[in-house]
């Protein structure tokens, strides 16, 4: 199956359907993000799949910034192909200009990740069967069990910095007169907080920011139960649709849109 | 168009970290945590967040320097070469090769360490080489070395997460070690019991299940007391002594001195305490220790370790997974630079130079006779410099005037110098004093290989091009070893000194650059199919028996009377790495921090009349700096503590270079009396 898919990615930059795609390679004993051009086509005997989850989306914007008018492909998982929705639906990058290069995910992933979707379903073309998603039980604990969590937070800012969909130019958990610099025990649960409710409506469950905390925090089961309530109340669940958006953030344009 | 992720390894503390470069065309643009690192599974600390930033600083040196008339003024490579091997030949034929010193630096590559040592000893001809880890865990060398036969951590940082009981000594492992301590809260959340023994109520004592809050420096009366207490009501691991150790007896007639009630009037904690402590180490096993410089930094701190190895063998928590004694290292390189033989008596792989056997090697290898009386430590360089024995120093990434004890003194010792040549990738208070300054290219610009706290040695590779007119350590080393007369120098690559390396090095024997491309290795690993060392004394210790030696109370050099009533302590703060010349480089590490305080109780803060942010002055014998305040419960009344890192209020102005630890030569940079006044 890698076979296959090597040989599309050439196909696509061979017949300049892209002009770079982004997948992953081996360096060493490790599988990193990597971009193939026609310059490297050689290194696409180096590309391989792993159980790793980088934030690809994250990283494509970032290439897009340096190369706006390029186009590219890229690898999505089921969770890569939610933050592009909501990107798009951002105006952050334009799904029209990516040729999306899906794999579906394992059974083993989605018992490593909780994932209650982990297939693709608007990418150009996809590989692998569809494993079934699993829903997990509530996770809701007390006041004491998060307080707990949050003073372990030793203020790396990873969940911000590994999270495609922190997109903001100016970063709310800096401005001091919220969250205090220079300290440690941080102001909690302040800082989680602002991030929490930044994520509700946004948050398409993919880990990555639990996945990196370095402190432990089950960050993601927080965003989770947040996002829950969040469909209760406003029926909207992000990365799903790709024309749906956000009720609050794009209130106005819903309103004209229902005539409110 | 070009974006590719290069694996390299964090630059800072001794977790030694995976991370990820990501490269645009040539240029760094950004950092990633490396997924499937073993240490830290894509997890980062601020610091390693943003490695990328300080690369291109405007403040990177980008040229080599020589001092005119008093100013530095920018030369080619080839006259700062050539003008500082003249210098130095001057001095050595003049005053005799002891009159010169190196410090190496532990944040550099084993191979320029290992080039340093091979500078000293083959072409300089002396053995007054040695580095920073004299003044952080020379006392866990010496400790370690004396009870176990091995200097190094015992297990691995993963093996953490598997015990049930950790003792953490005088670490705030959160802000030192943050990815040690992600292993210590996976433990925690599995149940463990984490007791922290610190005077300072740091951040991981806060998530600990207990803390301790010992009175500063009373650290083997504690362990003492809680030896005393297993013995007595018979938790030892009587098979394990039996089998392992010797000098069981010796430290149970010493220990039994140390009753309850007197321990806790000592370290002032309670009783029950002490013995709750006492009995889960003893009986919730595996049980880790972990320490750090709380127990090092003292003018004890050998004796310190030693009774932390004696708790450690008395219940058989020791050559077993998830135990060990765990001395968490300072610099992404430390243990490396040890390894590699800067120290005054070790060659690489603490050989004894004393050991006829041991040198012949090297000087067979090398076509040179080598010194073979041991030279001079760090602090012992500055006392010689002071004396005017010392007259040159080549001082490598480092900056003693930060981070040496009693500055102002190091600063008279630099300045009585004949002639200081210094390398390092930015300008600093060094570079300022220096008669020659060589520009060097920074780990990213270079490859080559450093040696993390549980003794792991990771393969970097260069991921982009020397900043323009600057040159990696190592090639600047060989360049004025040639300049000086020796043939033996001519490397083509970090690996060719890896390989010579290795094989003068029994215990990287077995490690191969293509070895470490695969897969990182923990030594002692001897031969090409020896797949490392995961943890030590497996099978019995490294020297045979574990040797119980016994330690008694020691009393502290000053203590707090009408004039100095404060106890100072330092540290290091999670925001900024040491004498913060890469980090306050960093616009994101700055923005979170750029300057430091002292930590007040609110009670003095009242009594002294002072408030939150108020600049005050804080004086010791030794001088006095000025520094803002900060009022918490993070220290009791009468301690203060103030964290190293920033030139403008440098907290080693304050702290003492004497007396040093005995058997190390550790200076007591924990424990020093001072006052505060408030500045009208």
């Amino acid at each position: 199956m890698e076979n296959e898919i090597k040989e599309k990615i050439k196909e696509l930059i061979v017949n300049k359907e892209v002009d770079g795609f982004l997948g992953l390679r081996r360096y060493f004993n490790y599988v990193v993000p990597y971009l193939f051009t026609k310059e490297n086509l050689e290194d696409l005997e180096e590309f391989f799949l792993d159980e790793v989850k980088y934030p690809l989306s994250k990283i494509i914007l970032k290439i897009k910034k340096f190369y706006p008018d390029k186009k590219f492909g890229m690898l999505v998982r089921g969770c890569d192909e939610r933050h592009l929705i909501e990107l798009n639906k951002n105006n952050r990058i334009s799904l029209k200009d990516l040729y999306l290069l899906g794999i579906n995910c394992s059974e083993n992933m989605v018992l490593k990740c909780e994932c209650s979707s982990p297939y693709v379903r608007i990418a150009n073309i996809s590989f692998w069967e569809k494993t079934r998603g699993k829903e997990f039980e509530n996770f809701y604990k007390n006041l004491s069990f998060w307080i707990e969590k949050f003073s372990r937070c030793i203020k790396c800012y990873g969940c911000r910095n590994i999270c495609p969909l922190c997109f903001c130019n100016n970063c709310t958990l800096e401005e001091e007169f919220l969250v205090r610099k220079g300290l440690l025990p941080l102001d909690y649960p302040i800082f989680h907080l602002i991030r929490a409710y930044h994520l509700a409506g946004r948050c398409i469950d993919c880990g990555l920011c639990e996945e990196t905390c370095p402190a432990e925090i089950p960050l993601r089961k927080l965003y989770k139960e947040i996002n829950k309530k969040f469909y209760r109340i406003f029926g909207y669940k992000p990365g799903e649709n790709i024309e749906e958006k956000h009720p609050l953030e794009f209130l106005e344009e819903i309103k004209e849109k229902n005539g409110i | 168009m070009e974006y590719k992720t290069v694996p390299s390894i964090c630059p800072y503390c001794g977790c030694g970290c995976g991370i990820l470069l990501e490269v645009v065309e040539g240029k760094i643009v950004g950092t990633l945590p490396l997924k499937t690192h073993p240490i830290n599974k894509g997890k980062l600390c601020i610091k390693g967040w943003n490695v990328h930033e300080f690369v291109y600083s405007e403040n990177r040196l980008t040229s080599p320097k020589i001092k005119k008339d008093g100013k530095l003024k920018e030369v080619d490579w080839d006259e700062a070469i050539s003008y500082a091997a003249k210098k130095l030949l001057e001095i050595k034929e003049k005053y005799g090769p002891n009159s010169i010193a190196l410090i190496s630096s532990a944040r550099c590559s084993n191979e320029e360490n290992f080039l340093m040592m091979k500078l000293a000893r083959s072409v300089l001809e002396t053995n007054n080489i040695d580095h920073c880890a004299r003044l952080c865990h020379s006392s866990t060398v010496v400790g370690l070395i004396k009870t176990f036969g091995s200097g190094a951590m015992s297990n691995p940082i993963p093996h953490l997460e598997g015990a049930k009981t950790i003792l953490i000594f005088g670490s705030n492992t959160t802000e030192a070690h943050p990815i040690v301590a992600t292993y210590i809260f996976r433990a925690k959340d599995k149940g463990a019991n984490i007791i922290v023994i610190d005077p300072r109520k740091t951040h991981i004592a806060r998530i600990a299940t207990k803390h301790l809050p010992i009175k500063i420096g009373t650290d083997i009366v504690l362990v003492n007391g809680m030896i005393n207490e297993i013995i007595k009501n018979g938790w030892e691991d009587k098979e394990f002594i039996e089998n392992f150790t010797e000098g069981y007896e010796e430290l149970k007639k010493i220990v039994s001195k140390y009753d309850l009630s007197y321990v806790a009037k000592v370290t002032g904690i309670d009783e029950k305490e002490i013995y709750e402590t006492a009995y889960l180490y003893a009986h919730e096993k595996p049980s880790s220790i972990v320490y750090c410089l709380g127990i090092t930094q003292h003018h004890y701190g050998t004796d310190n370790v030693i009774s932390l190895a004696n708790l450690s063998m008395l219940t058989g928590n020791v050559g077993k997974p998830f135990t060990g004694v765990n001395p968490l290292r300072g610099q992404n390189n430390v243990q490396g630079a040890c390894d590699m033989g800067c120290l005054p008596g070790y060659l690489s792989g603490y050989q004894k130079v004393s050991d006829d056997k041991a040198r012949e090697e090297f000087e067979k290898f090398w076509g040179k006779s080598l010194p073979k009386e041991g030279g001079l430590t760090v602090e012992e360089m500055f006392a010689e410099a002071l004396k005017g024995n010392i007259k040159a120093m080549i001082i490598q990434g480092e900056n003693p005037l930060i981070s040496n004890p009693n500055i102002n003194r190091v600063r008279k010792a630099l300045k009585n110098l004949e002639f200081l040549v210094v390398l390092d990738i930015f300008s600093n208070e060094m570079t300022e004093m220096a008669d020659v300054v060589f520009a060097c290219a920074s780990f990213l610009e270079k490859e080559g290989t450093f040696t993390n706290t549980d003794r792991r040695v990771q393969y970097f590779p260069k991921v982009i091009e020397p900043i323009p007119n600057t040159k990696p350590d190592w090639q600047v080393i060989s360049l004025l070893a040639y300049a000086l007369g020796s043939k033996g120098f001519s490397y083509n690559s970090p690996e060719e000194i890896f390989n010579e390396m290795s094989l003068l090095t029994p215990i990287y024997r077995g490690i191969s650059y293509e070895r470490l491309k695969k897969n990182p290795l923990q030594w002692p690993c001897k031969t090409r199919l020896d797949p490392g060392c995961e943890y030590l004394h497996k099978d019995g210790f490294t020297q045979g028996k574990g040797k119980f030696i016994p330690v008694e109370k020691k009393e502290p050099f000053e203590i707090p009377d009408e004039e100095f009533p404060f106890i100072l302590t330092t540290g290091r703060t999670i925001f900024h790495y040491h004498t913060a010349t890469m980090t306050k480089n960093s616009p994101s590490l700055n923005k979170e921090l750029s300057s430091v305080y002292i930590e007040i109780n609110p009670e003095d803060a009242k009594r002294l009349n002072v408030e939150e942010g108020e600049k005050v002055k804080v004086i010791s014998r030794r001088g006095e700096i000025e520094i803002e305040v900060r009022i918490t419960d993070n220290v009791s009344p009468g301690l203060v503590y103030i964290p190293m890192h920033f030139s403008e209020s440098p907290v080693n102005v304050l702290t003492s270079h004497e007396p040093l630890d005995p058997q190390s030569k550790i200076p007591p940079y924990k424990y020093s009396c001072v006052n505060i006044k408030k500045i009208k």
